[in-house]
């Protein structure tokens, strides 16, 4: 056999430089390409069936890499089949199929491949041989064989001569192997792997694979908790693959199921939506059908279910196809699902959706998704009065639980041992206590029915406490949404305006920043309102119900229903940007905004008038209402509205504003670039305070401000940004100050105002924790926030806050200031956030 | 070569023996349930972008016309969903409606006095509005994709 390395200057010269192709796939695969080509016409014309068949191989690892599978299998068949080439080299280009076979979506067949190698392989070959099985058998959901593949192989390449196609194998297996720990969950033992494999790669400069393992790195971040991380590791990630669409396709589709997994629907159909037709134009039908299957979980969570059905279904088509059952109840779950939305419920789906949670339960790397599927099933059956089978549904998800356990907080409980508890253990707390409740409220028990779901949101809520970051925080409580949705529910039929109150506070504490965590009772808000109300609005299915607490009473009404106020929410801030995008003003664009206020008015609070009284109002938001410039409002304008994300938020930050120190406020105003009035609101601000200065429009100087002063106020552009709310920032001259950036700051100043189109925007994934600058202010200790919601005219918006400020010295709270210079100059846009009604003269 | 291309498809045509598959019926159907009857189709254009305001971007705005009316659509990406917002000019008058269209769904809102619309949690993708004024041909607007 001519492959001994022993002596190279006696080798046929066409192999060395085939194998040299070989060796430059994976650094420089567009060179290689090149390079192997030209070894393959002198292989044919000298008659070499030796260097034919490794140059056939270069040039598939070359495609392979460059993801062009199809041409990759083309090159490795030739190679097999050219007569009279040594057994050996048939077995390197059969091992090198195994891959691509894997990834054209026949995991099976690449295994059989593999078997097909193996005799003629060297041990090291082998080695290599098993980092490639890997990869087969983690597509076919064997995790353990795939992870013992790699241990195998590792141990073997560990000790390798070290050429760069070991390294190369070295490194490979190291990324196989993490990303089958990844599989698993077990994202510490991938990323340990992941760095060896970036820190060998980067060694033998193998820059190529080095970028592929870097591509795993915003998928691993997610998992780990850190979305901000994860978006920059990404950004990173898609310029190094710039130029590889299959390899950025599967990487998009990777970190798009960490978003599906962190409840980030949204930014995971974006990636998908890049990922699934490079991933088609390649032919990479492995990552394709998963993608596929990814796609139509997104698409069922985003509000379409016929997408998601047909989507669902050609992703069932192709798994089967490609023999992969263990992936096949996955697929049915998001059909069954889509089904259940869009048809009538009956016998035959609820069969049909036990089933599948069955299923799901059977492969046990579902188990979770299995719990969950069957509280919907149980919930099926009671739609069509099936009791018996509901019951038994809810009996698999509680029987363990009923042994009435003492509460222990997570991390004190012994880890269970035998597969029961595992088994037990994988219901998600939620889902379980869902469960409890469920069953009590059929036997017609509330108080039980109520203690599950206290139990099941104090639990979710421990589990949120976790993470610091404010966004992470909101989408880890959306676990908990369906119990809380159900707990409300359970208030609401009962017709109790306390318990509303109760589970509405409830729910907002459990995604709220750490300080709004505390629960207050309605008599404790009575204490401090006054003369005042409070309403908290709550969403209960698609009916919105108000509970209004005044001096004298805590009362509960239904205002109308979700959509149409969403829909005339809309209107109104329609209204108003076509409003503010017009000079001069037609008069019929102010009768648009009038209509428009006037419709939300009667939807929302005319039901409430009567008991409204008329003092200061003190609003708790749902859903789309926190998009509504409520100073629009015709009944509210020239009264004081404070605008909180809870009762016990707003308890808080009163308490923060009568903590202020006595004496003139400290107050520092800066402009931001490319406004023709940004600096003369600044100085006519500063020339309404005794004790103000000026401070430079940029970042560093307004977050140095933030530690020392009183009450800040921006003059600049907003930016908000729907989908990552905390990018949402204020523009100044060096850059944008975003939501993030104020997450590390050590105090926020007692009063900030944000003069800047859409400044008081917030996404609101959960109640409780609106994610945007106000929030932000707020969590770090502002107690009031004035702010933009909707586009504002620069002049306009100097008109206000000169008003604004000069009602401030005269000693009038922010909130009535506020209402009142709104209503003198018709900028109607601007909201109070938090607690404003604490003068600070 | 080509003529002769033409001339065979023509002969299995003619001999019926190349039915047309069923995937291609269905799509097509598809597409004839869209059409709007005696429609008439208004065109996207530009529209100036407004000065004087502290919003550095502006949210998805489209206009279109046709003659004698005017679509203005504002478009706002959510959690996923997408919400309409929408301006007809000139006010066409009591009863007028409006179909909000998805491939897959139609919303059908009356238009206040104002001449505004709206509609709110529709998946993203493609989208056309329909003006259905009593009197008049209805007017629809060329589809348009909205990426998530």
């Amino acid at each position: 056999m001519s492959a001994s390395p022993e002596r190279p200057d006696d080798r046929d010269p066409l192999v060395v430089a085939a194998e040299a192709a070989v060796m430059r796939s994976l650094v420089d695969p567009d060179h290689a390409l090149r390079a192997a080509r030209t070894v393959l016409s002198s292989a044919r014309r000298a008659g070499d069936p030796e260097a034919e068949a490794v140059a056939h191989r270069a040039i598939a690892l070359a495609a392979r890499e460059l993801g062009d599978l199809r041409s990759a299998e083309h090159h490795l068949r030739e190679a097999i089949a050219i007569p009279g080439a040594p057994p050996e080299r048939i077995a390197q280009a059969r091992l090198s199929l195994v891959t691509v076979r894997t990834e054209l979506g026949h995991p099976i067949q690449a295994l059989r491949v593999a078997a097909l190698a193996w005799a003629h392989l060297s041990p090291l070959d082998r080695a290599k041989l098993d980092t490639q099985r890997a990869v087969a058998l983690a597509r076919l959901g064997r995790h353990q064989e795939a992870i013992a593949s790699c241990d195998r192989a590792l141990r073997v390449l560990v000790t390798a001569p070290g050429t760069i196609d070991d390294r190369r194998f070295l490194a490979g297996g190291l990324l196989n192997r993490g990303l089958v720990h990844s599989y698993r969950g077990d994202w510490d033992a991938a990323m340990r792997d992941l760095t060896a494999c970036l820190e060998i790669s980067r060694q033998a400069g193998l820059r190529h694979l080095g970028r592929l393992s870097a591509a795993n790195l915003p998928f691993l971040a997610v998992r780990r908790g850190d979305i901000a991380g994860a978006f920059k590791l990404y950004r990173e990630a898609e310029d190094t693959l710039f130029g590889f669409p299959e390899r950025l396709a599967t990487m998009r589709a990777d970190f798009a199921g960490a978003l599906l997994a962190a409840h980030l629907p949204g930014e995971a159909r974006a990636m998908l939506s890049l990922a699934v037709p490079d991933l088609e134009a390649s032919g990479a039908h492995v990552a394709l059908a998963e993608a596929r299957l990814k796609l139509a979980q997104v698409e069922l969570l985003t509000g379409d279910p016929r997408r998601a059905l047909e989507v669902a279904e050609q992703a069932a088509g192709e798994l089967a196809a490609q023999d992969r059952t263990s992936w096949l109840p996955l697929a049915r779950e998001v059909v069954l699902r889509a089904r259940l939305t869009l048809e009538p419920v009956t016998p035959a789906l609820v069969a049909d959706l036990v089933a599948c949670a069955d299923e799901l339960e059977d492969g046990l790397a579902h188990l979770a998704g299995a719990a969950a599927l069957r509280l919907v099933a149980a919930e099926a059956a009671l739609a069509v009065d099936d009791h018996p089978t509901a019951s038994a549904q809810l009996a698999l998800l509680t029987e363990h639980a009923e042994r009435e356990e003492p509460f222990a907080p997570i991390g004190t409980r012994l880890t269970p041992r035998d597969s029961e508890s595992a088994r037990e253990a994988e219901i998600p707390v939620p889902v379980r206590q869902h469960a409890l409740a469920l069953e009590a409220s059929l036997q017609e028990d509330a108080t039980g029915a109520f203690r599950a779901v206290r139990v099941g949101l104090s639990e979710v809520s421990e589990r949120v406490e976790t993470f610091d970051d404010p966004s992470l925080r909101a989408h880890a409580a959306r676990a908990g949404e369906r119990l809380a949705g159900f707990g409300l529910g359970l208030a609401v039929r009962g017709g109790s305006a306390g318990e509303v109150f109760e589970f509405a506070e409830r729910w907002r504490a459990v995604a709220a920043p750490s300080h709004a965590c505390s629960l207050v009772d309605p008599e404790r808000v009575r204490a401090e309102l006054g003369s005042g109300a409070l309403v908290e609005f709550v969403a209960d299915g698609d009916a919105l119900l108000a509970v209004l607490v005044t001096g004298e009473r805590v009362t509960l009404r239904r205002v109308g229903d979700v959509r149409q106020v969403k829909e005339a929410i809309v209107r109104l801030r329609y209204a108003l940007r076509r409003q503010c995008s017009a000079t001069p003003q037609p008069r019929c664009d102010l009768e648009s905004v009038e209509v428009a206020a006037l419709e939300v008015e009667g939807l929302l609070l005319r039901p409430l008038l009567a008991e409204l009284g008329d003092g200061p109002l003190v609003v708790v938001p749902v859903d789309a209402l926190h998009t509504l410039p409520w100073g629009a409002l015709p009944c509210l304008r020239e009264r004081p509205v404070n605008v909180v994300a809870s009762a016990a938020g707003w308890v808080r930050a009163r308490e923060l504003a009568r903590a202020r120190r006595s004496g003139p406020p400290a107050v520092v105003a800066a402009a931001g670039p490319a406004l023709a009035h940004a600096h003369a609101e600044v100085r006519s601000v500063l020339a309404c305070h005794p004790d103000g200065r000026e401070a430079p429009g940029r970042t560093g100087p307004v977050l140095e401000a933030l530690a020392t002063a009183d009450v800040l106020h921006l003059a600049a552009h907003g930016v908000f940004h729907a989908r990552s709310p905390l990018v949402s920032g204020i523009t100044l001259e060096d850059g944008s100050l975003m939501a993030y950036d104020l997450l590390d700051i050590p105090r926020s100043p007692g009063l900030v105002v944000l003069s800047a189109c859409n400044s008081g925007m917030s996404r609101t994934p959960v109640e409780g924790a609106p994610l945007g600058l106000p929030g932000t202010f707020l969590a770090k200790g502002s107690a009031c926030v004035v702010a933009g919601l909707v586009p504002v005219r620069d002049e306009g918006a100097w008109a206000l806050m000169s008003m604004f400020h000069e009602l401030l010295v005269a000693g009038r709270p922010p909130d009535a200031a506020l209402a009142s210079a709104a209503a003198k100059t018709g900028e109607t846009g601007f909201v109070c956030f938090g607690a404003g009604d604490h003068p600070l003269y | 070569m080509i003529n002769d291309e033409y001339f065979l498809a023509a002969l299995r045509l003619a001999s019926g023996n190349d039915p047309i598959p069923g995937h291609v019926s269905a799509a097509a159907r598809d597409a004839y349930r869209f059409r709007v009857p005696g429609g008439v189709t208004a065109d996207p254009t530009d529209r100036g972008a407004a000065g004087g305001v502290r919003d550095d971007e502006g949210s998805h705005l489209v206009r279109f016309v046709v003659a004698g009316l005017t679509f203005d659509l504002e478009i706002t990406i959510g959690d996923g969903l997408i919400d309409v917002a929408g301006h007809v000019s000139p006010y066409p008058g009591e009863g007028a409606l409006i179909d909000v269209r998805t491939p897959h769904l139609t919303l059908t809102r009356r238009i206040a006095g104002s001449g505004d619309f709206a509609a709110t949690g529709l998946p993203p993708g493609w989208l056309s509005v329909v003006c259905h004024r009593p009197g008049y041909k209805p007017v629809q607007t060329r589809w348009v994709r909205i990426r998530p």
